[in-house]
């Protein structure tokens, strides 16, 4: 088991630096700099432009530049984001917890009503409302993401005035106490915006791997032995959760692409609005950073989503 | 949780937190200014977006500023800011301020003569790729006479001369001459600045907020809002409807939809002002992949003028704006004291096009109605640039009128840095370029300017060049006579336009949405924040819980 795991984050590790080298090495080949002005306005000259280029060694050709950024980053130290005047690590830290938080309550909220409704769907395949709920669900999953957030902009929050319109806290709001519910206030509405396709998706699997498992011979033997249909439920449960937790897996890798979108209109202060913003302005040093915490995270929860798998699945002995 | 109680909690919480009326007692208010565009960098020698200069100039004064009528020409048109009084040298190469004794920076430290000195050091150090430094190479030097007094030289008389020197803001010396060359942008200082102006740095969020609280005991008095805050949404969608949920108090730009949708919300006033953008379709004079040698259709003015005629630029421009915005003139905006509203356009013409286009050649027609020549199309390739969406809606709109004069546009849209890319390195036949404007006009150098005059024609991404418009924009800027300079600008304007350098396509009418609750003084169309300090909240509308008078600085 260990080995495995061992070998396991060795994979991971190979990922995080390809992936980092391959965003490292395209975003500098990609026309401009991080240098570039506002569209109309006034541009820099030759001699400034060479001048700040030099100072930050992007002068220097592209593997030099790689390897005087991994001693770098060996070192503790992930460089200068241009486009927010600050170290690119103050910028993750302050952007990573908003975007964790906006993961995390969107994720348990996206399963904690996907699995146990689609489980409900794929037990009560036949019933009128399990049918209506799986219409429902294709529609959610047919809306872009996008608009969905908008219109939760339009509706929820200016026309019904039921949710701040966007931002992680109101200006010059509550404090304490207050504050708190504030900051759940204004989480609530990009949450669900991030939850409710994944709810969607995981309902479906939910319910397709439900109705697949309640006929199996495990399930009718806990039927037989005289137990009670929420015993058989239970079962049946654990064994179709497996195509959920691969799921799972993929999500979370997905969330940070998704993210992206949903912190852009709510304007919430995250992750993905960050690393978004680095690429449109060529700040190499917070899109490199960015995509190293990112790529971490991604490996870290698609680990974790196997652990799970192997718990609900004990057919699986070792990790794949 | 019983069902009950979830939508109790619900429904409670944007009582519990929302923007309320105000029940504590009533400060001299908030301003909430709400923006799609974060400010940074926003130190006067590196600033580079307008939400930067507002910051800029409400954290730092300039020794003098433009006033009112907005004429850079001369002396009459400007005020004192950090400089209480200047007068001129006999021969008008310098002028020497006399500092205010009162100013201090914000850490109590008085301004001094060599704050001004390190000002110009600040914009001139290249690693600091200040967009000013090109604003400035008429000044030659600034010496610090004394303490109170600096006296900047200049290259040669010009027409703009003190408007030169206003561009240069003083900069603390104190804190900042011990920086090494290009270390600003990742100084401290540059997190933390310490100004001059009517408001101090309170609190920044890269990308969120940033927040500025009112210098009480400023030179020139204390200003009217308690605070001024940045609320930056990065949809602005989102940001415009902050402002119409009372969340934010003003949005500069409206799109013109929302100008319509502004009237469902009763606290919002509409404040409409003249423009200082323009918006053009830029010839290239010069080959797409070959810049030295002239560009095979362009470089001949008929076909430029006959691109021009077929082009309805009031459709366009009903289509696009509806009411809200001119037909462009010339390579300026109205509000521009050298405007010139008497310039003829070339006009819309369905005719004159296709005659010139007959007798150059171009008679064959494909069956899609393009018109041929030697068996090749009449085919130019648009630069557009994606995050423009006026401009990306204007180029279909152009793409459509030169297809009926049967001219094949290909709209090559690309994101904002390939743009630049591409536009900066002449790779396009016509581009939908546009430029942000000052009082000055000085910009006309680098932008329509031919690179034959040196530090001239930097911007000038078709390559424009007439020894005449060269000429006469020089004249202009070398008089010290107002109205000679006028004259002379406005007879570059004919030159230009008569050139067919562009289709000159649109200037836009900004209208901006200001919460009710507040006075407003006259808006000031080319820097409207600097009337902030002027605000005063409405006695007789009611005040939201954030004007209440700040518990902390």
């Amino acid at each position: 088991m260990r080995r495995a795991l061992l070998a396991r984050l060795g994979h991971g590790a190979i990922v995080i630096a390809l992936v980092v080298s391959a965003c490292f090495t395209l975003i500098r080949l990609a026309p401009g700099d991080p240098f570039f002005r506002d569209l109309d306005a006034a541009r820099l000259t030759t001699a400034q432009r060479e001048a700040q280029r030099a100072a930050f060694g992007y002068d220097r050709p592209i593997p030099e530049q790689f390897v005087r950024y991994v001693g770098q980053v060996a070192s503790g130290e992930l460089g200068w984001s241009h486009s927010r005047s600050q170290p690119v690590a103050d910028a993750l830290a302050a952007t990573l917890p908003a975007t964790l938080l906006l993961i995390t309550v969107a994720t348990l909220l996206a399963f904690g009503i996907g699995v146990p409704l689609g489980a409900w769907m794929g037990w009560h395949a036949e019933h009128p409302l399990a049918r209506a709920v799986d219409r429902v669900a294709v529609i959610v999953l047919a809306v872009p993401d996008y608009l969905l957030a908008l219109l939760a902009v339009m509706g929820p929050a200016l026309a019904w005035g039921l949710f701040p319109i966007g931002g992680m806290r109101t200006e010059f709001g509550p404090r304490g106490l207050g504050g708190l519910l504030d900051v759940v206030h204004h989480l609530a509405l990009p949450a669900l915006a991030l939850a409710l396709p994944v709810a969607a998706t995981a309902a479906r699997l939910q319910c397709a791997a439900m109705r697949a498992t309640r006929d199996h011979a495990f399930v009718r033997t806990a039927r037989a032995k005289g137990g009670d249909d929420r015993l058989a439920r239970r079962h049946a449960l654990r064994a179709a959760l497996v195509p959920v937790l691969s799921f799972a897996g993929v999500h979370l890798a997905v969330a940070v692409s998704g993210v992206v979108v949903i912190e852009r209109i709510f304007a919430w202060p995250g992750m993905g609005r960050l690393l978004f913003e680095g690429v449109l302005a060529r700040d190499y040093p917070l899109v490199a950073g960015g995509v190293l915490v990112a790529s971490i995270g991604t490996v870290l929860g698609t680990l974790l989503a196997d652990l799970a798998l192997r718990w609900a699945d004990p057919r699986q002995q070792a990790l794949r | 949780m019983t069902r009950r109680s979830l939508r109790a909690l619900l429904l409670a919480l944007p009582l519990l937190t929302a923007c309320d009326r105000l029940r504590g007692p009533a400060g001299a208010g908030t301003v909430i200014v709400s923006t799609a565009a974060d400010p940074d960098p926003f130190l006067p020698p590196t600033r580079t977006s307008v939400t930067g200069r507002m910051v800029s100039e409400l954290l730092f004064d300039p020794l003098v500023e433009i006033g009112a009528d907005l004429n850079p020409f001369g002396e009459a048109g400007f005020v004192p800011r950090l400089a209480a009084s200047w007068r001129w040298s006999p021969d008008s190469l310098a002028v020497t301020f006399t500092l205010d004794p009162k100013a201090r920076w914000h850490d109590g430290t008085s301004v001094t003569a060599r704050d001004v000195v390190t000002g110009l050091a600040l914009i001139r150090d290249p690693a600091n790729g200040s967009p000013v430094a090109g604003e400035v190479v008429d000044i030659d030097s600034i010496v610090a006479v004394d303490a109170r007094t600096a006296r900047v030289h200049f290259h040669e008389r010009s027409a703009e001369q003190l408007y030169s020197a206003s561009l240069v803001y003083p900069m603390p010396s104190h804190l900042l001459d011990s920086l090494p060359a290009g270390g600003l942008a990742t100084s401290a200082f540059a997190q933390r600045p310490v100004g001059s102006g009517p408001y101090r740095l309170v609190e920044r969020e890269p990308k969120v907020r940033l927040v500025l609280g009112a210098v009480e005991d400023h030179y020139r008095g204390r200003p009217g809002p308690d605070r001024i805050a940045l609320t930056i949404s990065p949809d602005p969608a989102t940001g415009i409807a902050k402002v119409w949920a009372e969340e934010a108090d003003v949005w500069e730009l409206l799109p013109p939809p929302d100008v319509t949708a502004a009237t469902a919300y009763p606290q919002v006033r509409l404040v409409p002002y003249n423009g200082w953008d323009y918006t053009f379709v830029a010839f290239n004079f010069r080959a797409p992949n070959d810049t030295a040698a002239a560009h095979p259709l362009l470089a001949d003015p008929a076909v430029r003028v006959a691109l021009t005629q077929a082009l309805d630029r009031t459709g366009l421009i009903r289509a696009l704006f509806d009411s809200l915005a001119h037909p462009l003139l010339g390579p300026f905006v109205r509000a521009q004291f050298t405007a010139d509203t008497t310039i003829a356009p070339i006009p819309f013409d369905t005719l004159a096009p296709a005659r010139t286009l007959d007798s150059l050649g171009w008679t064959g027609r494909t069956r899609d109605g393009i018109r041929l020549r030697d068996g090749r199309p009449l085919r130019l390739r648009a630069l557009v640039p994606a995050p423009s969406a006026n401009r990306v809606r204007a180029a279909v709109l152009v793409q459509e009128q030169w297809r009926r004069a049967g001219v094949d546009l290909v709209i090559d849209k690309r994101e904002a840095q390939a743009f630049g890319a591409a536009r900066d390195g002449g790779d396009f036949d016509v581009v939908f370029g546009g430029w942000g404007t000052t009082p000055s006009v000085r910009g006309l150098r680098s932008t329509w300017g031919s690179g034959a005059r040196a530090g001239w024609g930097r911007q000038n991404s078709g390559r424009y060049a007439s020894a005449i418009f060269d000429s006469l924009v020089a004249d202009g800027l070398a008089s010290a006579d107002p109205v000679v300079t006028r004259d002379r600008i406005r007879a570059a304007y004919r030159v230009i336009v008569a050139d067919a350098a562009a289709v000159w396509l649109y200037e836009p009418m900004p209208v901006a949405a200001v919460h009710r609750r507040f006075l407003l003084p006259t808006w000031r169309p080319e820097a409207w924040w600097r009337t902030l300090p002027s605000w005063r909240l409405d006695p007789e509308a009611p005040a939201l819980a954030r004007d209440a008078r700040p518990t902390a600085p």
